[in-house]
């Protein structure tokens, strides 16, 4: 049973109520600084992609969000009705070294993996993308 | 997410921010941060001891900003960040694009050298 669930549509109108959901949700806990901001991190960037991906489709689509809170990590749940996207798939760019070298993408996907201890993802049943990520607390 | 624009003398703009800079805080900033520093044709020092929250976004911007001011043969550095936005920037090697220093006086000496 998550702790705390969050349903929204996949808009950034939507995305700052969201947000601030999130953070109460969060400030009625005991965590410590930093676990509290890669949760809050992980929570921006998969669901602004998933915003920046269904709106460049002109899509309507939603988001859930389940929160677990367990004894050392915090489960987050995503789970949308947008295009299929698997993030550990995605192959990252080299870092940049310079200003000029310094690309467009993946830079998000790389926070929320270096935020994460692991990184679940199905396609369900019911066509919808899952994506759970495990944050140490 | 607020911004605060002030010059000091004749070529350097000092910009302190305030707040998140997550999607909505950059949504709402972003406009006057690129007009101010890269129309302002002064190199540019930006304080992040009150930005709480930082995103890829955040990094984005002024990622962009930078090159922009590159271009125009200005500089910019940042200030200041707190640990947890401090941590953030070394995950995304953010130290290799734009300069990010201890104080002000630090980044005044980077920028005007």
């Amino acid at each position: 049973m998550p702790d705390c669930v969050l349903r929204f549509p996949a808009t950034f109108d939507a995305y700052p109520r969201a947000a601030e959901q999130l953070r109460e949700a969060l400030d009625r806990r005991t965590l410590d600084e930093r676990p509290r901001y890669r949760v809050e991190l992980v929570f921006e960037e998969v669901v602004t992609n998933v915003i920046r991906h269904s709106s460049s489709r002109h899509l309507s689509c939603s988001i859930e969000v389940d929160i677990r809170f367990e004894k050392d990590q915090v489960v987050l749940s995503f789970e949308d009705d947008g295009r299929p996207f698997d993030p550990r798939q995605y192959e990252l760019p080299p870092l940049p070294q310079s200003l000029e070298e310094a690309g467009v993408g993946g830079l998000g996907i790389m926070l929320v993996r270096g935020a994460s201890t692991h990184i679940d993802y199905e396609r369900t049943r019911e066509n919808r993308n899952h994506l759970t990520v495990r944050i140490a607390a | 997410m607020q911004i605060e624009i002030n010059d000091i003398g004749d070529n350097l703009r000092r910009v302190t921010l305030t707040g998140r800079l997550d999607t909505p805080g950059v949504l709402g900033v972003e406009p006057r941060f690129v007009t101010g520093l890269v129309s302002g044709g002064k190199n540019a020092i930006v304080d992040l001891s009150n930005v709480d929250f930082i995103s890829s976004m955040g990094i984005r911007m002024f990622i962009s900003v930078a090159r922009n001011m590159k271009d125009r043969q200005t500089k910019l550095a940042l200030y200041a960040p707190q640990p947890r936005v401090d941590e953030v920037l070394e995950s995304a090697a953010f130290r290799q694009l734009v300069p990010v220093c201890k104080d002000a006086a630090e980044a005044t000496a980077l920028v005007q050298r």
